[in-house]
């Protein structure tokens, strides 16, 4: 055969994979939809702060998608099952969930979990609650410098008194990022049954102050029982406009602590697929009557891509690097 | 105060607003019967359905069937022993035995008007306390309830008379089985043996359904014939005969109501702590605590009063800051929120009438409710007359169903079937139920709140005597221990 058949084959063979391999990749680029319904997992149970912010965006969700979205309820193990069933999910499109990643994070470093955190791929965020420090009006502290000046006098073992519902829950895992960096040292009070019975033990004052997303106090700030310090927000908030942000206090690394409700998908989803449910929750958070229903609920609906998400990511991963020095550095409190 | 009266009064006034009572009340009274789907179900599923009602009319609606689960969870806990809700099961102690007597609609009775009334008394207490619902919720703290349920847990001392060492090893075995799981207080796992499926501890219905149920069916299995050995009495004079016995035991009424409050008001304890609570401390103050357990009616005034007592309890935080007493409130408060009403501290200056259109609801619902189940309790007590081969598969799929309804875990079957057995073991060999059950409904709670007492004072068990009502506690823990010490010693001198 001479050259020029040889370079007519060669030709040939590289034309037909260059052919085969834009197909493939434009199967692979082609916007993902849904064959069937989407399973949606909570940590909680019907009626539970996730569940809830969930019910209000999954019509949108239904409707950028077309297929119905169906919430499936797996509380238990402080969200532990749910993750699991989602960690062994086919990462196919068809399941996904969501979690706080912070609270998932601490958990992973304080429990005996099968997955990590890096494990999921982040779709994008729901909304975020950022953490508020709030006292009781009778107490003495109106600013964030009383507060230090009266946690630096307590005698060594008797740090300030905080609670909630337990170690390795949200609040817990965020006080305890969060105020070593401030300079209040803590003792944590768990076993409380949610933010309520522990804002009628700081207004008992069984509690020196309360560490929870800001919303939480609104009703209490307005009658006059609780006071907010700082809160973790970037801005200051236009129902607390008194209250100073902590990059005004000078700790900017705390900016943007919050408890996130963020759409997870399982390990290996392609690309594809988690950017067209990454654009349905956009469309779907940013939806008319999406935001009617979080309006009418009080629940913030401000949905963010992956990309705009990732600061913050990256700001509580850096926060979590020190989780364990931290965790002893609270022990130490305790037993000085 | 009364203009908030006079406007809850007017809109309950409605014809809609009492069929909506009317139709909550049914409802809640078949999630009450059936075991593992209790009011807090009930709620979640219907609550969406009212969201283009207005507003007092979604509350009666939702009151509707608050008011009626507790009623409901009593009637299979009375006639097969298996308990509708977890806030029932201390009616099997008496109830069912009463039900093998013959007398079912005499427990029927009891419980239908013990709940009724002890309703009314709890949301009355509510309205005379209304004006000092602050000072009272901020008044009692952990050392004071870890007190009171200390004193409900020393009455395993009580329950054990006669049998002291089996006493205490089904308490102690209790105890042990509620602090399975993760602890909220030291943020660590306890006896799960790694798996992800303790950590939450064992769940209570498959505990409850597995103690009373499962193990009646291995007894009737042994025993055979009908859960009654004789033919039931005439319904009607049954049942008003029970209605009666509310009346002749006032003392036992009294203090089931208050114990019901008393625990209403500390958010998140459910219904089963009222109602052991109450059973126990009805056990420690009883002339003759040796008949509780085996058909007397004080046992049944005691749990079945406390159950509804507890809602005007539950309204104490509700009505003075906003928060939920309940599981049930937690759902309820949501629902406020959809309807335009926010919870808070605001609440008892801004909607007072909603909270009196909740105390209204809750009446009316329990009257319907009670009046509805007594009237199909003509029917329902021939249940136990029925030879038990067909009962048994029966009980079998309520359990079965109500174990896995409950959280809708089918792994739940395992404890059940294991309890099962143990509660059957414990009846063979003589080891009390009572104290078994008391340990685990009270474990849980007696530690978190020692805990929390000693973290927020730093260690020091001073706070447990720093103040008269505890000091009042703490006598009465001490004596209720040394009760069988005394009994035992006055015996001693008596035969010289």
């Amino acid at each position: 055969m001479d050259d020029k058949i040889w370079l007519r084959l060669i030709g040939t063979i590289c034309l037909t994979i260059l052919a085969v391999a834009s197909s493939v990749l434009a199967v692979c680029a082609a916007e993902w939809s849904p064959r069937k319904s989407i399973s949606y997992i909570t940590t909680t149970g019907p009626g539970g702060g996730i569940d809830i912010t969930m019910r209000g965006i999954r019509p949108g969700l239904s409707k950028y998608l077309g297929q119905p979205v169906i919430i499936k309820n797996m509380p238990g193990a402080g969200g532990g099952l749910a993750m699991n069933f989602l960690f062994r999910s086919a990462p196919d499109g068809h399941t996904i969930g969501c979690n706080d990643p912070v609270s998932l994070m601490g958990k992973e470093a304080e429990l005996t979990v099968d997955y990590k955190f890096a494990d999921f791929v982040m779709v994008g965020r729901v909304n975020a609650r950022y953490y508020g420090l709030a006292v009781s009006t009778k107490s003495p502290y109106r600013s964030l410098a009383d507060l230090q000046k009266a946690a630096a006098a307590r005698p060594k073992g008797k740090p300030l008194r905080m609670g909630g519902i337990g170690l390795a829950t949200a609040n817990a895992v965020n006080a305890t990022l969060a105020l070593p960096m401030m300079k209040l040292p803590f003792t944590y009070v768990g076993g409380m049954k949610g933010s309520a019975d522990a804002i009628v033990g700081c207004l008992r004052g069984d509690l020196d102050m309360l560490f929870y997303p800001c919303e939480t106090y609104t009703e209490f700030v307005k009658s006059g029982d609780l006071r907010i310090l700082f809160h973790t927000g970037p801005k200051r908030d236009k129902d607390f406009p008194d209250v100073p942000v902590v990059k005004e206090l000078g700790y900017p690394e705390l900016e943007g602590l919050a408890m996130s409700v963020v759409v997870m998908g399982p390990p290996r989803l392609p690309e594809n697929i988690r950017a067209a449910l990454e654009k349905a929750l956009v469309k779907a958070g940013n939806d008319p009557e999406t935001q009617a229903w979080s309006e009418k609920m009080k629940i913030p609906m401000e949905p963010l891509t992956q990309k705009e998400f990732e600061p913050v990511i990256t700001r509580a991963k850096n926060l979590m690097k020190n989780y364990a020095v931290l965790l002893k550095q609270y022990e130490s409190w305790q037993n000085p | 105060m009364l203009e908030a009266i006079t406007i809850a009064l007017g809109k309950l006034m409605h014809f809609d607003a009492l069929i909506l009572i009317f139709i909550g009340a049914f409802i809640g009274l078949v999630f009450g019967i059936m075991p593992g789907v209790g009011g807090v179900t009930a709620l979640v599923l219907l609550t969406p359905i009212t969201f283009g009602w207005e507003p007092a009319n979604a509350m009666f609606f939702l009151t509707g069937i608050m008011g009626a689960v507790g009623f409901g969870g009593a009637v299979p806990a009375i006639l097969i022993n298996t308990p509708g809700t977890a806030m029932a099961a201390a009616s099997c102690f008496d109830g069912y035995p009463m039900a093998q007597r013959g007398e079912a609609g005499r427990a029927l009775g009891i419980s239908a008007s013990a709940s009724f009334f002890g309703g009314v008394l709890g949301l009355v207490v509510l309205v005379v306390l209304i004006p000092v619902t602050r000072k009272i919720v901020l008044m009692l703290g952990p050392p004071d309830f870890f007190l009171t349920v200390l004193w409900g847990l020393s009455a395993v001392a009580v329950a054990a008379q006669g049998n002291m060492v089996k006493g205490l090893f089904a308490g102690g075995f209790g105890i042990c089985i509620s602090v399975i799981g993760f602890s909220p207080v030291f943020g660590v796992m306890r006896y799960n043996f790694g798996t992800l499926y303790l950590y939450e501890g064992i769940p209570m219905s498959a505990f409850l359904l597995g103690i009373f149920a499962i193990s009646e069916v291995l007894h009737m299995l042994t025993k055979g014939g009908a859960i009654a050995d004789k033919q039931i009495e005439g319904t009607l004079k049954g049942v008003l005969g029970g209605i009666m016995d509310v009346f002749r035991h006032k003392k036992t009424f009294f203090v089931s109501s208050v114990v019901g409050v008393i625990v209403g008001i500390v958010p998140g304890i459910g219904g089963a702590v009222a109602n052991f609570l109450s059973y126990v401390a009805n056990m420690q103050l009883s002339k003759h605590p040796e008949t509780l357990g085996k058909g007397d009616p004080e046992g049944l005034i005691a749990s079945e009063t406390a159950n509804d007592a507890k809602d005007g309890g539950d309204l104490l935080p509700t009505v003075a800051f906003g928060i939920p007493g309940s599981a049930e409130m937690v759902i309820l408060l949501g629902a406020f929120v959809i309807h335009g009403i926010q919870p808070g501290p605001g609440m008892m200056l801004n909607h007072l009438d909603v909270v009196f259109v909740l105390i209204l609801g809750l009446l009316v619902s329990k009257l319907m409710a009670n009046t509805l189940g007594l009237m199909a309790s003509t029917y329902l007590i021939r249940i136990v007359n029925i030879d038990v081969k067909y009962l048994i598969p029966f009980i079998v799929i309520i359990s079965f169903v109500g174990c896995f309804a409950y959280r809708g875990n089918l792994w739940d079957i395992i404890p059940l079937l294991i309890f099962g057995v143990v509660g059957f073991g414990a009846r063979r060999f003589g080891f009390p139920r009572v104290c078994l059950v008391i340990g685990y409904i009270l474990g849980d709670i007696t530690e978190t709140m020692f805990h929390q007492s000693l973290m927020i004072s730093y260690g020091s068990y001073s706070t447990f005597v720093n103040t008269p009502l505890r000091v009042v506690l703490l006598v009465l823990v001490v004596l209720t221990v040394s009760v069988p010490f005394f009994r035992g010693l006055k015996q001693t001198i008596k035969m010289g």
